[in-house]
């Protein structure tokens, strides 16, 4: 495998599945929040979060990493602040895995909310009167019984964190051994002459994982579901 | 131990407002759909938001509007069972069993195999609740209920959705469950027959206020309670379909008596059973002329019960169904009947609905 992959090739390979492993798990607990107040609370400004949750999906990419450099880069005041704590997004890895969990999240949200308002309200209220607080109630019902929907969306979201590039490339650049990631990678191989032989082999890998993820979160949900359902 | 509610809630159509005390035993809240029974026992579980009035138990204060108390479902250890038993589905039968388990700060001693084994679901310990049937999912669901160790049991229909003969299977695992452990319960029915067979004490009620309450023999004797009672009454005639109408009827046939009905989606030939309510039912000695209703049947009287001071139920024999009618004392005087005499049944076309439960 590392014959036929350059070292550079097979940098970008391992980095993006760091990158989107880290991305979704950034991503999730955040996202399972975000989707249990949306599913079951009623406030005032809920229509706004869910228009900000949603941003990503329709912003260009390009313009989503422009702000997280505008935000996160070294000279503006959160950049800074964190740098003293010893935390840099701009230009490393850890930034090109923060792009990816934001253009995740609105992804992971929508499915983990479809499933949590799939759960009959009903169970919760039976676990309630056998003694069980709000905070039990989430942990043993809710949490078990929308798990089919965090799986779907957090292969949707790892799926979206392996192939983003525009705000990757935008946040944090495309360097080699360091932010470069898969797609990083095929755009740069496709932009020197006879680079199209790396290129093709870094997007049949691109496949083959995309395509094992989705089939692995498919097998993994029908089976809890088959359960689930009567 | 004793329940003791007053509650008030009114709502666009409707309005409750009761008072009412159950000492232990099985107290039975009955009356007809809408009337308020779900109401007041969501009221008394805490899942009733904006009621006012009090609900206490022994000492314990578990609702009061006037001091703004409230406490939460799970503080108040009460146990539900609910109609559709709402187990969880990602549990086990056992782990379904011992859910309240993790909650129960104190120690009640509740015996595991004592109730697994009186509810006679050791076998199904292992399995999933969607491979239950409807019967076995409601014997866990109150094993579920009584494993919280509860100060009270509320049971909202709970066998409302069962056939027949899971109803007669289950019932008499209430009645044991109240005397084996003495847990009071709160039994909501709009069933005559399960007020009957369980209750020590019923508090009837309609439209959200009560009518009459105490021992079971003497609230289903008082008349109004009883009428409501006869509604649920149905019985069930088995007839043949002979053929089909253009004025939109259907014409039926009973051993050598014919029936229309409007129009039923049958073919020639075949088997229709038909449910008459008890009080939609007139009871004739002969043949009438001159009425609107097309349907009269003959048949012979095969008993006579007594529902209540002023009515009886007369179930009458047409071929080898019974169908009940309910009159009553005085037309009974009247028609001067007696069992064995024959008599006819007038039945308005419109008041017949076929039954699904035709039995081949």
């Amino acid at each position: 495998m590392t014959d036929w992959l350059g070292p550079n090739e097979w940098a970008a390979v391992l980095l993006s599945i760091k990158v989107a492993f880290w991305a979704t798990l950034l991503s999730l607990p955040v996202a399972i929040g975000v989707a249990y107040l949306l599913a079951k609370k009623e406030f005032a400004g809920k229509q706004l979060l869910n228009g900000i949750v949603h941003l990503p999906l329709i912003l260009p990419p390009v313009v989503t990493g422009y702000l997280l450099l505008m935000t996160f880069g070294k000279r503006t005041p959160v950049g800074s602040f964190l740098a003293e704590w010893g935390i840099e997004f701009a230009f490393r890895w850890s930034g090109a895995a923060l792009a990816a969990a934001i253009m995740a999240f609105p992804l992971l949200v929508r499915a983990i909310r479809l499933s949590i308002e799939a759960i009959d309200p009903k169970l919760e209220e039976a676990a309630a009167t056998l003694g069980a607080s709000r905070r039990w109630v989430f942990i043993t019902i809710t949490l078990p019984l929308m798990l089919p929907g965090v799986i779907a969306g957090s292969v949707l979201g790892f799926a979206k964190a392996m192939g983003e590039f525009g705000a990757t490339i935008t946040f944090v650049s495309n360097i080699p051994g360091q932010t470069q990631t898969l797609p990083s990678a095929i755009y740069a191989f496709l932009q020197v002459p006879g680079g199209e032989s790396s290129a093709t082999k870094l997007v049949i890998i691109s496949i083959i994982i995309a395509m094992s993820a989705l089939l692995a979160s498919e097998w993994l949900s029908r089976r809890m579901s088959r359960r689930l359902q009567s | 131990m004793t329940l003791s509610v007053t509650l008030q809630q009114s709502m666009p159509n409707f309005s409750l407002d009761i008072a009412f005390e159950a000492p232990s035993g099985i107290t039975v809240l009955f009356g007809e759909s809408g009337s308020g029974k779900t109401t007041t026992i969501n009221a008394i579980a805490g899942l009733q938001s904006n009621s006012q009035g009090r609900v206490t138990l022994s000492d314990r204060v578990l609702f009061d509007s006037a001091s703004n108390t409230s406490l939460k479902p799970y503080q108040r250890n009460i146990g539900y069972i609910f109609q559709e038993s709402r187990l969880f589905p990602h549990l086990t039968v056992e782990q379904n069993l011992n859910y309240a388990k993790r909650f129960n700060k104190v120690d009640k001693s509740v015996d595991f195999y004592q109730i697994v084994e009186l509810l006679g679901i050791k076998p199904l310990l292992r399995r999933t609740p969607n491979s239950l049937s409807g019967g076995e999912k409601q014997r866990v669901a109150i094993g579920r209920a009584l494993l919280s160790a509860p100060d009270l049991i509320l049971a909202d229909e709970p066998l409302a959705a069962l056939d027949g003969a899971r109803k007669a299977e289950l019932l008499p695992y209430f009645k044991k469950l109240n005397r084996e452990l003495g847990i009071p319960m709160l039994y909501v029915t709009h069933s005559p027959e399960e007020v009957l067979e369980l209750a020590d004490h019923v508090i009837a009620l309609e439209q959200g206020r009560i009518v009459t309450q105490g021992p079971a023999r003497e609230v289903m004797a008082n008349s109004k309670v009883a009428r409501t009672a006869n509604r649920a009454i149905k019985s069930t005639l088995t007839t043949q379909l002979v053929a089909q109408h253009p004025d939109g009827l259907s014409e039926l046939q009973v051993a050598s008596e014919t029936l229309y009905v409007p129009t039923l989606d049958a073919p020639i030939g075949s088997a229709v059973c038909l449910e008459l309510v008890a009080n939609d039912l007139i009871l004739s000695t002969a043949k009438v002329a001159g009425i609107s209703a097309l349907n009269q049947v003959s048949g012979r009287v095969e008993s006579i019960e007594t529902t209540s001071s002023s009515d009886v139920l007369i179930n009458v024999c047409i071929a080898t169904d019974i169908v009940s009618t309910h009159i009553t004392k005085r037309s009974l005087n009247n028609l001067n009947l007696k069992i064995g005499d024959p008599c006819v049944l007038i039945i308005k076309s419109v008041n017949i609905c076929p039954s699904n439960r035709c039995q081949g």
